[in-house]
């Protein structure tokens, strides 16, 4: 499972990224908005994370980005506390779940695995 | 001792006065700019931005871009402005008449339709043919209208009048803005509880040569061209140490039609642009000023020296004699309606230091410093001062310039830093070694030739409609 | 003669000249040396410790990451205290972890707290907060802040009401960062004005709080501090108080212009049978920035009560009052669009537009 994950901070992106790994996913880490549209030129991403606020390009474009190249890629965003407005706006170009900052990781796995649909998988074993 | 020598004499003095009074506001400036650039990126650096930028309770803003037959790259233009950080926010393109496709391609772009909408005409304008909304509910905050020809002036206030919102920001539409543009701007209006802020100035940058995708700007590239390049130093120089010095005074009289922040209550109270001025940006900041000023109400014109809207600069001659030109009929415009604040202590500093110091040291500056050249190589011809004066004189004239030049280079390095490598400060530098012989004539005998048009055309030049749109000042 | 002698020209002799040109040209040189020499600085700053970042960011993330209870644990590599003795390093280290703990909740945003103490950093953040250099203790006070260090809670109360508007903005993010509603009560004695910036600085960070009751909120409604009470209006606002709707109304006949405007946003929130009356009396006496505001509050809780006082404004001569009186009649008037259409009928310019301006409005 590819995941796309794009975050400004750059040590919570490697967070992120050792989490993810540990997990067993290939993760392709991006710290601004112009490098995770790079990208998605060249890899198909099982999902895409994405902060909202990123430098050069915003995280609603990279969203947009990734359900022009397919539209049922799961995208999941990330925004600061008090964002609501900004995740309305992320519903509308259809992204399928987010996540509000602080976040425990342990939240955000789950939300990965349900939207990949291996929940119930860890569920049974 | 005889008349002549005595009106030699006198007018000497004239000059060597003006000359050090020049110097001196020069040298103040730049000492007072520091100070207030130091503070307000301190300032900046302990502020949590991202906080406020979606924010429900942030006041609202309308962005008003008027547009003149820029077909080619208005869509992309809406695009970069679509992308900035803001909630509470209301993208206002006003097509003014264009000849060509303008409209037609914002429609396609954009899914739009033509939609009911009464506007209340608080500032007359001409007439509005049509507005238009995006059918796609993630463009909301676009409105799109359709008018006719009318002039910037008269684009913008057709802008102002459709703004549901408390405050207006009136860019170019061809400026790429910063993503917390928006953010940064409104700030200082926010930030006021004693004084009331009613126009907040932003900087403009050069975008000849950088790297723009997407709508918005990747790489920071210092222009490979000389007029570009020098225009880079320029306005270096204007807006981190000119405007931030006057701003620290509240005694700031231009804010660039191409960037600046209103507050819309104050602008419909003053009117809204004026339509009979080609500098119709300084011309509003003069009359709103104005205005606080004779109702004593306490206000202020705050300024933001960060980077945060890039152009194009005009990159030949042409194009910059004839921006120039139109820069300095703008400025004897704005003077001459507001003639009444000339030394008039009822408008306090506004009357007795910026409206003098625009009128002697910007309207006045290409007519003194080239007469005053051409009297003294006549009076080195005829005998009256030897070479040897003239080339001291040039020299100190010049190291000042310089001087004056690398002390902002100083400060762009020591502040925003946007040209990182050596070797482009290294340019920029040995760019600015030429102004005093190349770039700086031009610019005086531009703003001469549009004060003899003043003088010419007083009378046939009330229809500016069909001039197009000015460039930027700085 | 006597004028000869006086001759401007004798002032100007080519040596005084060359000597103030002189002067630039060394001043000159020096500038050039600094620039250079703090773009020098700059470089080295980003690109030697750059392997330096990297492998901290990358020990930090797999720290955090382990499943250890014990905090006692943690081990520094012994390669990263060279580093960490530059001050550029560790401010680097230090900013690193504050934007962790600003973005992680719970077990793992506890880790980043034991490595921040743990670094020793937060004696780096008290000399910070003791320092006179006014953004040296901005700073100070955010990272002890984020940190959630509350033993420091009493210095930090005291700058709440610092002259430096930066330094008690922070603190009273701190404070409130720290207690919560309870966190507030530097509002009783804040005699600086809080600026809107401030205001909403503290409220998106109120959001995410349960809303339980706001203990102080009637006093603050009668601050001496204007802003004070533009604070606590907007509270009553967004918590929907309605316990302090009398005090709120009161807060209408205010002297300041923008209380009197946030008062008439906040009753809408906090509304009863009386207040739609209860604004259109006051809306005779406003300025027309405040009547705008009123209109947009009676629009969500006005009624067929005030009909005939809304009615009377579509002849108000501003436009812009026109059609809010006209929105308030569509939204809430029992035969709203009736109304208007006769009027339109009666006086097509500019009724007409208005009626399909606000058709397409709120076809939504």
């Amino acid at each position: 499972m590819k995941i796309l994950l794009v975050e400004d901070a750059t040590a919570l992106l490697r967070a992120i990224e050792l989490k993810l790994k540990k997990i067993g996913y290939e993760v392709y880490p991006c710290a601004d908005g112009r490098q995770a549209l790079e990208e998605l030129e060249s890899v198909t991403p099982d999902l895409v994370i994405t902060d909202i606020m990123l430098p050069f390009v915003s995280g609603l474009e990279v969203l947009n980005a990734a359900k022009a190249k397919n539209k049922r890629t799961p995208v999941i965003v990330f925004s600061a506390m008090g964002q609501e407005n900004a995740v309305e706006e992320a519903f509308l170009l259809g992204a399928d779940d987010y996540v509000v900052k602080p976040f425990g990781l342990k939240e955000l796995e789950m939300r990965i695995k349900r939207l990949l649909g291996t929940l119930n998988a860890d569920i049974q074993s | 001792m005889n008349w002549g020598f005595l009106i030699l004499e006198i007018f000497a003095f004239g000059i060597f006065l003006y000359s050090i009074v020049l110097f001196a506001f020069y040298v103040f400036i730049g000492v007072f700019s520091i100070g207030e650039t130091r503070k307000y990126i301190h300032q900046n650096r302990v502020t949590d931005y991202r906080r406020i930028a979606s924010s429900l309770h942030a006041p609202s803003v309308s962005i008003i871009a008027p547009a003149y037959n820029e077909g080619l790259t208005i869509v992309d233009n809406v695009r970069s402005l679509l992308s900035i950080y803001y909630y509470n926010l209301e993208v206002i393109i006003v097509n003014d008449g264009s000849k060509d496709n303008s409209l037609q391609k914002l429609i396609d772009a954009y899914q739009l339709e033509k939609i009911d909408f009464f506007i209340p005409d608080q500032i007359p304008t001409k007439e509005v043919r049509g507005v238009y909304k995006s059918r796609n509910p993630v463009l909301r905050k676009v409105v799109v209208v359709d008018k006719v020809n009318g002039g910037k002036a008269d684009a913008l206030n057709v802008g102002v009048n459709i703004a549901s919102n408390d405050y207006i920001i009136c860019i170019d539409v061809d400026c790429v803005l910063e993503q917390d543009a928006i953010l940064k701007m409104v700030k200082p209006f926010m930030e006021a509880t004693t004084q009331r802020v009613i126009a907040s100035g932003g900087v403009i940058r050069i975008a000849n040569s950088s790297l723009v995708e997407h709508g918005s700007l990747v790489k920071v590239k210092l222009p490979k061209d000389y007029l570009p390049r020098m225009q880079t130093l320029e306005y270096i120089r204007a807006f981190l140490l000119g405007r931030m010095a006057w701003s620290r005074l509240n005694g700031l009289l231009l804010i660039s039609g191409a960037f600046g922040a209103f507050d819309k209550e104050i602008v419909i109270k003053c009117g809204g642009y004026n339509r009979n001025t080609v500098g119709e940006d300084m011309e509003l900041v003069v009359r709103m000023r104005r205005y606080m000023e004779e109702r004593k109400e306490p206000y202020k014109v705050t300024y933001i020296p960060d980077p945060l809207c890039w152009t194009e600069a005009p990159a030949s001659y042409k194009v910059l004699g004839r921006q120039r030109n139109r820069w300095i009929r703008g400025t004897y415009e704005t003077l001459k309606f507001h003639k009444v604040m000339f030394f008039n202590p009822r408008y306090r500093l506004l009357g007795m230091v910026s409206y003098p110091y625009w009128f002697f040291f910007e309207l006045l500056a290409p007519v003194i410093e080239f007469l005053g050249f051409i009297a003294f190589l006549v009076m080195v011809f005829a005998g009256l001062v030897d070479w040897e004066l003239f080339f001291a004189l040039f020299a100190v004239v010049i190291g000042f310039n310089y001087l004056y030049s690398v002390f902002a280079v100083y400060m762009e390095v020591k502040t925003y830093n946007q040209y990182r490598r050596r070797t482009d400060i290294a340019k920029l530098l040995l760019t600015s070694l030429s102004e005093p012989f190349n770039f700086h004539p031009f610019v005086v005998w531009s703003s001469i030739r549009g004060l003899v048009d003043i003088l010419r055309n007083q009378h046939s030049w009330g229809d500016m409609a069909r001039e197009g749109f000015d460039k930027k000042k700085s | 003669m006597i004028l000869s002698l006086l001759s401007i020209f004798d002032f100007f002799k080519p040596g005084f000249f060359y000597a103030t040109a002189a002067v630039f040209a060394v001043l000159i040189v020096l500038l050039l040396v600094l620039i250079y020499w703090n773009l020098y600085e700059r470089k080295a700053a980003f690109f030697q410790p750059q392997s330096f970042r990297v492998e901290f960011e990358l020990w930090v993330s797999k720290w955090i990451l382990e499943d250890l209870q014990d905090t006692d644990t943690i081990r520094v590599p012994l390669k990263f205290a060279k580093h960490l003795k530059r001050p550029n390093n560790r401010q680097f280290a230090l900013d690193g972890l504050i934007e962790l703990k600003k973005s992680v909740a719970g077990a793992v945003g506890d880790k980043v707290v034991a490595l921040y103490l743990e670094l020793g950093f937060k004696e780096d953040s008290l000399k910070k907060l003791n320092s006179v250099v006014w953004h040296q203790k901005v700073k100070g006070i955010n990272e002890l802040s984020v940190m959630q260090q509350e033993d420091m809670n009493a210095r930090i109360f005291k700058l709440t009401n610092n002259r430096n508007k930066y330094i008690r903005r922070e603190a009273q993010s701190a404070m409130f960062n720290f207690y919560g509603f309870k966190g507030l009560r530097f509002l009783n004695v804040l005699t600086h004005a809080i600026s809107d910036w401030q205001q909403l600085n503290l409220i998106e960070q109120l959001r995410p709080l349960d809303p339980e009751p706001i203990p102080g909120l009637s006093g603050w409604l009668h601050s001496d501090n204007d802003t004070v009470v533009i604070f606590a209006l907007r509270l009553a606002e967004i918590y929907q108080c309605f316990e302090v709707h009398a005090d709120v109304v009161h807060c209408l006949a205010h002297a300041n212009e923008a209380v009197r405007s946030q008062a008439a946003k906040t009753l809408k929130e906090i509304a009863d049978d009386s207040t739609a009356d209860i604004l259109c009396k006051q809306y005779t006496v406003e300025t027309v920035r405040n009547q705008v505001v009123l209109l947009n509050s009676l629009a969500v809780i006005a009624g067929d009560a005030q009909q005939p006082f809304l009615t009377k404004e579509l002849d108000n001569e501003n436009a812009f009052l026109k059609l809010g009186a006209a929105r308030v009649i569509a939204t809430c008037c029992s035969n709203g669009w009736a109304i208007l259409g006769a009027k339109a009928r009666e006086q097509p310019s500019p009724f007409q537009k208005i009626y399909n301006h606000l058709r397409f409005e709120l076809k939504k």
